[in-house]
């Protein structure tokens, strides 16, 4: 599995695309991770199995839409939610590197709700990398809260790239200047700079990319997608190892297309309906003990030399 | 005014009537509409006012939204639930506005 292009699109034995598959099939909260040509299933808190499927490299989490400040379920609100999830962190003995939350930090945009988001994210004591949701660019400034708070070293409204162990991580901002009738959007500038970003690396560099929004399309009847995201794929497409990380659907979506993996996480907060499946995305308010088996994070693991990273979805639970 | 202070100065009690005058010779204003903000959509979609009426915009859904005119002419702060944001149509034309958080939601309103 040392390639996941080329030989092994053809080959007879189960490729990383069939093990991709059955991630899908399979559903939540198992996922299956390349272990010497061996599909493996892993949890998110089994530690002995986290260590052998991370013999080198590292692993990341992702958490999402923690929508601070959201309290509609007056019994178990978003800072519980929250919380609970860190909990999940700061129990892990395999720590991992750091985190990303790809969006809706907060609910309003508020400096209090920030500030109580920071106040129990940074109990996890990790590195946070963040991208804006549409609910964090909401303040009186559009988007200035989130930017004197974030921003420092990024580009634009807030997007930036960085390395870790050979792997290069860029974060979008698609949730700005949305124009009327459309989609997530990035925007002219933030696609000349991601051409600069990724010119003269290597194809054979493992790029993860994330943003709030989904850069696919996967339900624009409810603004699941983003306008421009084609052109940002078509720069990723000659790379060998492509993963695609969003959140604002507040479920887990996945697809596997040529090199490039998408998948998005559960929310921290609240559910959204599958695509269609209500009249509206709005929150689903399910009773409180059912909330956490549809509330989760993603933990991701990279193996040095593989190019395969390994996706796991846990629910609070 | 029957409750004012009998000892209220001249020129204050003066000034008092004068914003009493104004108020009574403004002309008669537009009733009020009311959009409700419901299930990710402006309901109703488009509404057709005189010139001078105020539009109520009120998020009745679970989550956040906002209102901004397609040109930049008016918009409105996030509206929580059960936040309203209102709007007085001065002038006639078309009006479109979105969501500015999900711009899929789209309205128009026709001032006449």
């Amino acid at each position: 599995m040392g390639h996941h292009h080329g030989d092994d699109e053809h080959g007879n034995g189960l490729n990383r695309r069939h093990a991709l598959e059955c991630m899908i099939w399979a559903g939540t909260g198992i996922m299956w991770t390349m272990v010497g040509g061996v599909p493996k299933s892993l949890n998110l808190l089994s530690e002995a199995q986290a260590a052998d499927a991370v013999p080198s490299g590292f692993s990341f989490l992702q958490i999402s839409d923690s929508h601070v400040g959201f309290d509609k379920e007056a019994k178990v609100t978003a800072i519980d939610t929250l919380g609970d999830a860190i909990d999940k962190v700061k129990a892990l003995s395999l720590k991992p590197s750091f985190m990303i939350h790809t969006g809706d930090i907060t609910h309003l945009s508020k400096a209090d709700q920030f500030d109580t988001a920071d106040q129990i994210i940074g109990g996890a004591r990790l590195d946070v990398h963040y991208v804006p949701g549409e609910h964090d660019m909401v303040d009186g400034g559009q988007g200035k809260a989130y930017l004197d708070r974030y921003g420092k070293g990024t580009w634009g409204q807030g997007w930036y790239s960085f390395d870790q162990q050979g792997v290069h991580f860029i974060g979008l901002v698609n949730v700005v200047n949305l124009k009327a009738g459309g989609l997530g959007f990035l925007g002219a500038e933030q696609l000349a700079w991601l051409e600069k970003d990724l010119a003269g690396r290597s194809a054979s560099t493992p790029i993860v990319v994330f943003a709030h929004i989904p850069l696919w399309t996967i339900y624009p009847q409810w603004g699941w997608g983003t306008d421009d995201s084609a052109e940002a794929l078509a720069l990723l497409k000659r790379f060998g190892s492509v993963t695609v990380l969003n959140g604002h659907i507040h479920q887990i979506v996945q697809k596997v297309e040529g090199n490039m993996t998408f998948h998005t996480a559960r929310s921290t907060a609240f559910p959204q309906p599958a695509p269609g499946a209500a009249p509206a995305p709005g929150p689903m308010i399910v009773p409180a003990e059912q909330l956490r088996g549809m509330l989760g994070l993603t933990s991701v693991a990279y193996t040095v030399g593989t190019n395969d990273l390994a996706l796991t979805d846990a629910t609070l639970a | 005014m029957m409750l004012l202070p009998s000892r209220l100065p001249r020129r204050g009690l003066g000034t008092l009537i004068a914003f009493a005058l104004l108020f009574s010779l403004s002309p008669a204003r537009a009733a009020d509409t009311t959009i409700s903000i419901s299930n990710f959509a402006f309901a109703p979609v488009e509404t057709t006012i005189p010139v001078g009426t105020t539009v109520v915009f009120k998020n009745d859904d679970d989550t956040i939204h906002s209102v901004l005119a397609d040109d930049g002419s008016f918009h409105s702060e996030a509206l929580d639930s059960g936040d309203e944001f209102k709007f007085t149509f001065a002038k006639s034309g078309v009006f479109s506005y979105h969501c500015g958080l999900h711009p899929f939601m789209q309205g128009k309103i026709i001032v006449k």
